[in-house]
């Protein structure tokens, strides 16, 4: 399968935060750009942040691993752009699926 | 001139120096004190200042900065304030201050003017990197002999130098400044002075490290400014264009040898309070803050009982933000936009004018249905309507609180919220008491950053502890607010901080729950570390789609090694598992997309595995009472409340420790019950993620107070707006910071042989009651039980009225001083720097004689400038004559103690103004034209002891500014009252010529008028007035809160502004002085009669155009405001439907009671400063003691305005006998001669409202005078009003008798009309009561 452009994926994870935003009473008001913030700009929460992800392996068939996402220090981070979420999503998609970490 | 280069675009030096510690204590200073007790004991301000040199005063401060030790060079940089444009005198400092320093000393003067002190900061950067150990920087009033502010500024310093002190020998209360130091165990550079206390938490509470009085909390920009400098973050430090900005860290290396460290100032420059905040990023335990909301944003929380009322509020709100001056208090504007009764409710949280703008905006398109949900969403914008059909339960929502627990916490939790809210910072205060270790560990455990750090927050116990103290600050915060919830529901070990909470469950006795939180936290670590605990891997799992029944399904097959520990909500869970079965799970659920993310936790917590670890807990937990809890706790372990028998709660804690956390059936169960109202009370606010999915589109009301990586404070706030939307009360008041602490008299720590302790000698004083108002009650300090002016007990006794006066003088003068400094860390200049005026000489050549109107001669040359005469003959100049304060009869001019004319100062503006432009010429463009003044100055009296004065005015330093004006200064000298004297300056203003002319805008005034369309005659008989009369003032047009809009007419010319052609008035003169009466007008009409205001000063005058023609009706705009016991007017005019020809801005009045002692000092001392008080307040009485006859005759002989009211400060002063002593006691009542003056008084009064009423005429008490005569016919008086002066010929034969009456014991003045006897008019004085006016007709 050829790997997908960032183009490609950035399509794809505009539809899953729309989709994800037709679940609340908020719309889209204005493009999403690179530096668009998850919790900031969009105010998903970390459950919906986490919804977004898998919803995108699913429209993009992956099974990215998270966790170097959204884990620094042992501890979660505490905002994400579009942008870095669709550069992780390009750089890691040839990544084998994940394996629980060990201790 | 390197370093300037390495300067960034915002000015910042990045270059560090090593300045280190901070300085803490003021130290005494002997001159200070002396000078100090000597005003108290009444010594007279000038005899004090003559002993006061203040550049003996810096040089005092020099020798207790500089030893021996030290032989680095030292700079002072001088700001003067005094009159724009008077010399510094920087030689005779250096040379004076040089042998007190056995260091090189360099003085470097650059002036006066609001931006001085912003330069100075700047400059004593400078002065530092290029290697000046110390700069001092000297904020002074060279010319009053004042010195307002020293700052030093030191490389290195001890712990006992002083940061700052304002040393104003008129400070009514010497302010020091005490900041905390950094570390308890600072090294100390010079030899420390006595000891003080170091207090134990200070890096917790910057409260605890900053004492200041009440008065000076405008001085605490500055001090931050110093600790900026300190800091080595060098201003300047441009404003912002708008809104808040951060900028950016300077490092810095610390002294003490720790790593570099990172400093933010947040400077909000427009639209809320002043705010700049020192925080140390990196560093721990260095949190220093200023502000005096201490918040960052400020809430509005608006209510009506409609959408379309609420729209109008808003609508409302944006047309208030539109008309407020570029600095207002956000403060301010939110508590007066509050209202909390109405079903449509909106709230947000707006830090400046533009974020409320924007709020605002996205508000009304809400409530117009254009509005973005998103948008609103985003920024904070909450509203709620009411619903067409409501259904359900109304009233207040019911409010659950949820107590989180494992991973709320993380570093650097609630430092904001610390910083702006005292309820949290109080609860790290409790936790840093019952922390086992030094305090320091803690502050370093919570604020380090760094990967080393952050690993030390996987610690489960200490994770878990600090999130308990989260939860704890937290409800402690809301409690404050009035918030308190009607279930608390605890999430993991949250459940034991729910219980804390709800007082059901009780620390064993002499622990604190804090102490307690930690041993429990200590317990389990020490089970972990002796390797007795079980441990496994948690991992946390996004479910989709199937994935819960799949999870269902692998629990089932690895029962007992795999576990759900949390069931967050639909989509979120954690699992506990033992290898290698978690593996097997966490593969098997990634095959259905399901996202699994290892959580650094390997302990079996919320499993039945944990009991082993529950051995130490269930040894604590037996220790523990328990008591049913004050509010409904909700047990997520057994999603149940619980139980009944507070017994029982140890067995529910422990099956909350080793069962799923069923968080979200609880939701569901609580949803269930009626709860549409959550709040997360600790960090990070993951639990309102998890109520959400487990709520999805279902109404309620979710809030957090905190998230990782944002603005705590700013958070919470907004949390309020949204909770306060949602139908919950909310009390702000409990959570804004009190009142500064009062300031401790460290200034005079000890008394010596020659000096006592104030309050020792306050305390010995003998009472003087007097029975006037406590003048110090004005500055009382609000929402504090006593009033705050630094005196630990009651009102002192034993203070005069003459030396409450000083004090009152005393105390405008530091306030001048702190709103200098106010806008000195208002407005960081960017660049700032001192610019040498180009000078201009003055015509070379014999000056061009100005002999015409009131100058005599022609001008002389004098050194560094030219001199003029001016001529005052009072009965030529129909101005002067009308400020006159009394009448010299013929014959008898040599009577010191008659009242005199007094030139007003509008009077010295014209006669500078026209020396000014009349020597000045032209320029390159054109001929010169008198703009305006700058500092326009009253210092003295200039009264009129002879039918002719000569004055004298002074120009020089003439200059040409950046924008082309030329300016010079200008100074106006009294005549000396002995030959032998020296004449003294009594005006002083620096003159703006110009060729082209500016535009001014109008002054606005706002608020609904309370009173609309008088007519001065119309208040002036009801108020008695007894200023010049208003002669121009024509017709009042509206009376507003701050300020009043009138018409007034250009009066007549005369010989002083120029009756013939070549003698133009330079400025409206008259029209000016009439902005005094205006103010004293709006005082009367807001219910004070007891006062004088005087004007002594105008800050700003411009005027372009033609001026008005005599008889030229006029539009004029007064706003008015109150500074202390100073009046600040802002006023300008314009032609009817015409542009502004004339701004006044800060022409300040002096307000005095009556029983000031000024009124004596008119008929005592002529020359005595305008601008110093003193004199003894028992004059007044003497006067009228020793000279009754004289009053009288004064009122016969139609005496000056102030003998009226003095009268009336002889009415009051007789009813309430005051004074013990005989010698003191007025004629009481129902004496002779008080009568006499009462009768009088009241026949002249009852003859100018009828004049005024039936006649259209205005004369004053100056133009009338009576004649008593007894009727022995009717047991009365009757009083014939003779005319004098001007009026003589206008009022012949138009004076009926006046009837004198005694009624009781009231005195009434009947004037009976014949032609219509309804329109007597009355005029009644009372005996004994208070004296009150009253008018029949």
């Amino acid at each position: 399968m050829d790997n997908l452009t960032q183009a490609q994926i950035q399509d794809a994870v505009l539809l899953c935060i729309q989709d994800i935003l037709a679940d609340t009473d908020l719309e889209l008001e204005e493009p999403l750009g690179a530096a668009t913030m998850l919790n900031t700009d969009l105010c998903l929460t970390s459950v919906e942040a986490m919804e977004l992800f898998a919803m995108l392996d699913l429209r993009l068939s992956l099974r990215l691993p998270y966790e170097a996402l959204v884990m620094a220090d042992g501890q979660y981070r505490d905002e994400l752009t579009v942008g870095e979420l669709v550069e992780f999503a390009f750089t890691h998609q040839d990544a084998p699926a994940p394996r629980p970490q060990a201790m | 001139m390197s370093e300037r280069s390495q300067q960034t675009d915002r000015g910042h030096d990045s270059r560090p120096i090593a300045i280190t510690d901070l300085t803490l204590r003021v130290g005494r200073l002997p001159d200070v004190a002396a000078v100090w007790n000597g005003l108290l004991a009444g010594r007279s301000l000038e005899s004090t200042t003559a002993t006061l040199d203040p550049v003996e005063l810096i040089a005092s401060a020099l020798r207790r900065l500089t030893t021996p030790e030290r032989p680095q060079p030292l700079a002072i940089v001088v700001c003067d304030s005094s009159a724009p444009g008077a010399p510094v005198r920087r030689r005779d400092l250096e040379v004076r201050l040089a042998p007190c320093a056995p260091t090189d000393v360099r003085v470097w003067s650059l002036g006066g003017g609001s931006e001085s002190g912003a330069r100075a900061l700047d400059h004593a950067g400078e002065l530092l990197r290029e290697g000046f150990s110390r700069v001092l920087i000297a904020s002074c009033e060279l010319d009053r002999g004042a010195i307002v502010g020293l700052m030093p500024l030191s490389v290195a310093v001890s712990s006992r130098t002083p940061v700052f002190a304002v040393i104003d020998p008129g400070a009514f209360q010497p302010a020091a400044l005490r900041l905390g130091s950094e570390s308890p165990a600072a090294q100390s550079d010079l030899a420390s002075e006595s000891a003080g206390d170091c207090p134990e938490l200070w890096w917790w509470s910057p409260e605890h490290a900053l004492h200041l009085s009440q008065t000076f909390t405008s001085l605490l920009p500055l001090a931050v400014a110093a600790l900026a400098v300190r800091e080595r973050m060098i201003p300047p430090y441009g404003p912002p264009p708008s809104g808040t900005k951060s900028t950016p860290a300077t490092p810095w290396v610390h002294g003490l040898g720790a790593g570099p460290r990172r400093a933010d100032i947040v400077l909000r420059a427009d639209g809320s309070e002043r705010i700049v905040r020192l925080r140390a990023a990196d560093e721990p335990g260095v949190l220093l803050q200023h502000s005096v909301t201490a918040w960052p944003a400020e809430p509005f929380l608006m209510a009506a009982e409609s959408a379309a009322a609420l729209r109008a509020e808003v609508a409302t709100l944006a047309d208030r933000l539109a008309a407020v001056p570029a600095i207002f208090s956000m403060t301010a504007l939110a508590e007066s936009v509050y209202r909390d009764e109405g079903l449509a409710r909106l709230g947000f949280v707006a830090a400046d004018r533009q974020e409320l703008e924007d709020r605002l905006r996205v508000a009304a398109d809400l409530l117009d249905g254009v509005g973005s949900s998103m948008r609103a969403k985003r920024i904070g914008v909450h509203l709620s309507l009411p619903d067409a059909t409501p259904t359900g339960v109304q009233g207040p929502p019911s409010i659950a609180f949820m107590a989180p627990g494992i991973g709320s916490a993380y570093p650097g939790i609630l430092r904001s919220q610390a910083l702006s809210f005292p309820p949290v910072m109080d609860t790290l205060d409790d936790f840093a008491a019952a922390w086992p270790g030094p305090p320091g560990d803690l502050c370093n455990s919570l604020y380090r950053v760094g990967v080393a750090a952050s690993a030390a927050w996987n610690d489960f116990d200490w994770s878990g502890a600090v999130g308990s103290m989260a939860v704890m600050a937290s409800a402690r915060l809301l409690a404050r607010a009035g918030l308190e919830p009607d279930t608390l529901l605890g999430f993991s070990n949250g459940e034991m901080a729910a219980l804390l909470l709800a007082g059901a469950m009780q620390p064993p006795p002499g622990m604190t729950r804090e102490r307690l939180i930690w041993d429990t936290a200590a317990s389990g670590r020490s089970r972990r570390c002796d390797g007795l605990i079980q441990t496994g891997r948690m991992v946390a799992v996004h479910l989709v789609d199937q994935g819960r029944e799949r999870l269902g399904e692998l629990l089932e097959i690895h029962a007992g090694r795999v576990f759900l520990a949390i069931d967050a909500s639909p989509k979120h869970v954690v699992l506990f598992g033992l290898a290698p079965e978690i593996d097997r799970v966490v593969a098997a659920l990634d095959e259905g997309a399901n996202i699994c993310l290892h959580l650094p936790f390997d302990r079996p917590f919320h499993t039945p595995l944990y009991r082993e670890e529950l051995e130490p807990l269930e040894r604590l937990l037996a220790r523990l009472g328990y008591r049913k809890p004050a509010t409904r706790i909700w047990s997520c372990a057994a999603n149940a409340p619980y139980p009944s028998d507070p017994q029982r709660f140890p067995g529910v804690v422990k099956q909350a420790l080793t069962g799923t956390v069923r968080f979200r059936e609880a939701i569901e169960s609580l949803y269930a019950r009626g709860i549409r109202t959550f709040v997360e009370i600790g960090g990070r606010s993951q639990l309102v993620g998890y109520t959400k999915d487990v709520l999805r589109r279902r109404p309620a009301t979710l809030v957090g107070l905190d998230r990782e990586g944002g603005d705590g404070a700013r958070i919470v706030l907004d949390a309020l707006a949204t909770l306060f939307v949602a139908g919950v009360r909310i009390d702000l008041g409990g959570l804004r910071p009190g009142p500064a602490q009062l300031m401790d008299f460290g200034i005079v720590p000890g008394p010596d042989e020659n000096e006592r302790d104030l309050i020792e000698w306050v305390r010995t004083s003998p009472p003087e009651a007097l029975g006037e108002q406590d003048p110090a009650e004005h500055i009382q300090a609000p929402n504090t039980p006593e009033p705050a002016r630094g005196f630990p007990d009651a009102i002192p006794r034993g203070l005069t009225p003459d030396r409450i006066a000083l004090m009152h003088r005393q105390l405008a003068l530091t306030r001048q001083f702190i709103e200098t400094q106010e806008r000195v860390a208002l407005g960081f200049i960017a660049a700032a720097r001192a610019r040498k005026p180009r000078e201009v000489a003055l015509p070379s050549s014999t000056p061009r004689a100005v002999s015409h109107g009131p100058f005599d001669g022609p001008a002389r040359e004098v050194a560094g400038g030219v001199e003029l005469d001016l001529l005052l003959e009072p009965d030529r100049d129909t101005h002067l004559d009308h400020h006159r304060l009394g009448r010299v009869p013929a014959g008898e001019e040599s009577r010191p103690e008659r009242p005199l004319p007094v030139m007003a100062m509008v009077m010295a503006l014209e006669v500078m103004a026209r020396a000014a432009s009349g020597l000045s010429g032209r320029n390159g463009s054109g001929p010169l034209a008198f703009l305006g003044v700058d500092g326009l100055l009253g210092k003295r009296w200039i009264s009129v002891p002879q039918r002719q004065s000569r004055l004298r005015i002074r120009l020089q330093g003439r200059h040409r500014d950046a924008d082309g004006l030329e300016r010079l200064s200008a100074a106006l000298f009294a005549p000396p009252t002995r030959d032998d004297e020296p004449a003294r300056e009594a005006v002083s203003a620096q003159v703006i010529l110009g060729t082209a002319s500016i535009p001014l805008e109008p002054v606005q005034t706002r608020g609904a008028p309370f009173a609309t369309a008088w007519s001065m005659a119309d208040f002036n008989r009801l108020a008695l007035f007894h200023g010049p009369a208003f002669r121009c003032l024509d017709r009042l047009i509206a009376l507003r809160e701050d300020g009043l809009e009138l018409t007034a007419v250009a009066p007549r010319r005369d010989r002083l502004f120029g009756p013939d052609r070549q003698a133009e008035a330079a400025t409206p003169a008259a029209l000016l002085d009439a902005v005094g009466q205006a103010v004293a007008f709006w005082l009367l009409a807001r219910g004070t009669r007891w006062f004088t205001a005087f004007p002594v000063a105008i800050d700003r005058y411009r005027q372009t155009g033609d001026l008005p023609a005599p008889g030229d009706r006029v539009a004029c705009s007064v706003r008015v405001r109150q500074q202390g016991d100073t009046l600040v007017a802002d006023a300008s005019f314009a032609r009817p439907h015409g542009p502004v020809f004339a701004r006044m801005d800060g022409m300040r009045l002096m307000v005095y009671h009556p029983f000031q002692p000024m009124l004596s000092r008119l008929y005592w001392r002529e020359n005595q400063p305008l601008l110093t008080t003193g004199g003894s307040a028992t004059d007044a009485r003497r006067l009228v003691r020793e000279c009754p006859e004289q009053l009288v005759d004064d009122l016969d002989l139609a005496g000056g305005i102030f003998v009226a009211a003095l009268a009336r400060l002889v009415l009051v002063e007789t009813e309430q006998q005051a004074g013990n002593r005989p010698e003191d006691r007025l004629p009481a009542g129902g004496d002779g001669k008080h009568t006499d003056l009462l009768m009088r008084l009241a026949a002249k009064e009852a003859t100018i409202v009828w004049l005024r009423e039936h006649e259209g005429q205005s004369p004053d008490h100056l133009d009338l005078c009576v004649e008593l005569t007894e009727e022995a016919a009717t047991q009365g008086h009757l009083a014939r009003i003779r005319p004098v002066g001007n009026w003589a010929d206008r009022l012949r034969g138009a004076l009926p008798p006046v009837k004198i009456e005694r009624v009781g014991r009231r005195i009434r003045a009947v004037i009976d009309m014949q032609l219509n006897a309804a329109h007597a008019i009355e005029h009644e004085q009372s005996i004994t009561h208070k004296t009150r006016v009253e008018w029949t007709t």
